[in-house]
């Protein structure tokens, strides 16, 4: 119950401190803007492929945009030397873990629900099954990211290089819930007549429940040193 | 000698015999010709490459249990030890395999790249393993470094079966290309005997490697200061 | 199909000479590593 308690005090203070510096939320929002519309110069005016494709460039531009906002998240503790004074507080550090990863799954998902109009409406892309299960979608995978990504970032923000480290280490791992959760988008956006969208959703659920609790278990390792 | 250094060197004897054999005694396959002879180092360097990064999981699972139950002392490096070196090792192997799939696969299939469910999980399992070696590589106290490339590798190890049967389920429904698995009996012992050659020489490049990182850690130690 | 005996046989030369160039990287290596200490070294 203690636990529970720290987890709610923790993630607000997180939320507050991300709220602080909500500029940044700005800019890594047009830097995802910014990649749709590369995408669709490195792809070509051809419409129809663009939007046959616009699911994988919205998870591209997740993907990218995940690695700043992540990072950035981890590196305000390590500035400040706050992640130091809440070891000593001391604090459970699976109660912390999950106060940071639920706020980076607001973010992330909060940024990715923002640019689904910027992809409805740059690539035409349509949204046959629903923007409900397209929003759904977007959340459940984020968080799908922001599981091992919050992980990851407790390390890479304290690495040497540490902003390559972490594109490094996060894209191959998150390789199971990118793909479940393009498929779904696509099914999501293109129409889905054979009723693949629960096993595609299934997929990332199941890369969810997996690297939540396995993530929560190891991050207390990280905070000792 | 060491068990590890024997067991290279009886792999390397093993290793030449069995390349003899399946170069110029067993058959050539029926349907594929002689491009099928790839599979006597092919197979025995996915064998190889999965035993390898299982010795990282324990190594892993090692250093963790100890930190868990707070060992002090120095027993516990030589997990961190042969984590680095199964890493290393597994890496090396994993890169040749996916080297000789590529030179088999575009004579026999035409392409060099296929999207099945074996060849993307290794490509996947390699960049996993490789960002491993690059974070040991950024960070220099050895025991953030120890317990910070468990982690990392026991979230990596477990990712495996994950990917396998995610690129399965998303390439079935491309028609992905099976490769035949049927060994005619001619060419099962080549097969056998390279298999266990290549492992035992990947144990006894192991075992050197090991040793060689024991060394390097003391000597870093005994540069800084002299505490271990 | 043909024999492609080139390819086969960059395939096995690849291997073998991977396996030995590491192995000889790595007795260099432990050689330089187990070598007595340069003087002014405390031991």
């Amino acid at each position: 119950m203690e636990s529970l308690f720290q987890c709610v005090a923790l993630a607000q203070k997180e939320l507050m401190v991300q709220w602080r510096t909500r500029a940044r939320f700005g800019s890594v929002l047009v830097f995802g803007v910014t990649s749709l519309l590369v995408f669709s110069f490195a792809v070509g005016p051809d419409s129809s492929a663009l939007q046959a494709h616009a699911a994988g460039y919205l998870w591209l531009a997740l993907l990218l945009m995940s690695t700043l906002s992540l990072q950035e998240a981890a590196r305000l503790d390590v500035q400040n030397g706050a992640l130091e004074a809440l070891v000593l507080l001391p604090v459970d550090g699976r109660a912390l873990y999950y106060a940071k990863a639920l706020v980076n799954t607001v973010t992330l998902g909060g940024l990715g629900t923002l640019l689904i109009p910027v992809v409805v409406a740059l690539y035409d892309a349509p949204v046959k099954e629903g923007a409900l299960w397209l929003i759904a979608t977007v959340w459940l995978g984020s968080a799908a990211l922001v599981a091992p990504g919050t992980l990851y970032a407790a390390l890479t923000s304290r690495a040497r290089a540490g902003d390559v480290l972490l594109p490094l280490l996060l894209f191959p791992l998150v390789v199971p819930a990118l793909l479940g959760s393009v498929k779904a988008t696509e099914v999501v956006m293109l129409g889905d007549p054979m009723g693949r969208l629960g096993s595609w959703l299934g997929l990332v659920l199941a890369f969810d429940v997996l690297y939540w609790s396995l993530c929560g278990l190891l991050y207390p390792l990280l905070l000792e040193d | 000698m060491k068990l590890t250094n024997v067991l290279g060197l009886l792999g390397v004897a093993m290793y030449l015999y069995g390349c003899y054999d399946g170069l110029f005694i067993a058959p050539a396959d029926r349907f594929m010709g002689d491009i099928q002879r790839i599979m006597y180092v092919h197979v025995p360097s996915a064998w190889t490459t999965m035993v390898c990064f299982t010795i990282s999981l324990v190594a892993a699972l090692g250093w963790v249990a100890g930190l868990v139950r707070g060992k002090a002392g120095d027993g516990r490096w030589g997990w961190d030890d042969w984590l680095e070196s199964s890493i290393e090792v597994g890496v090396i192997f994993g890169g040749l395999l996916i080297i000789q799939g590529m030179i088999w696969a575009k004579p026999t299939w035409g392409v060099y790249w296929t999207w099945d469910p074996r060849l993307t999980t290794v490509a996947v399992m390699e960049l996993m393993f490789i960002a491993v070696l690059a974070l040991r590589g950024f960070v220099e106290e050895a025991q953030r470094r120890a317990t910070w490339s468990a982690v990392v590798t026991l979230v990596a190890y477990v990712n495996v079966p994950l990917v396998y049967f995610s690129v399965q389920w998303w390439s079935s429904l491309h028609q992905a290309q099976s490769s035949s698995d049927n060994v005619d009996p001619a060419m099962q012992l080549p097969l056998a005997i390279n298999a266990f050659a290549v492992m035992f020489i990947a144990i006894g490049l192991m075992g050197l490697r090991a040793r060689l990182a024991g060394l390097t850690r003391v000597a870093l130690l005994a540069d800084v200061g002299g505490e271990a | 199909m043909q024999g492609h005996w080139d390819a086969v046989m960059l395939a096995y030369g690849l291997t073998t000479a991977t396996m030995c160039v590491y192995l000889g990287v790595l007795l260099a290596r432990l050689r330089a590593a187990e070598r007595p200490s340069r003087p002014g070294d405390s031991k």
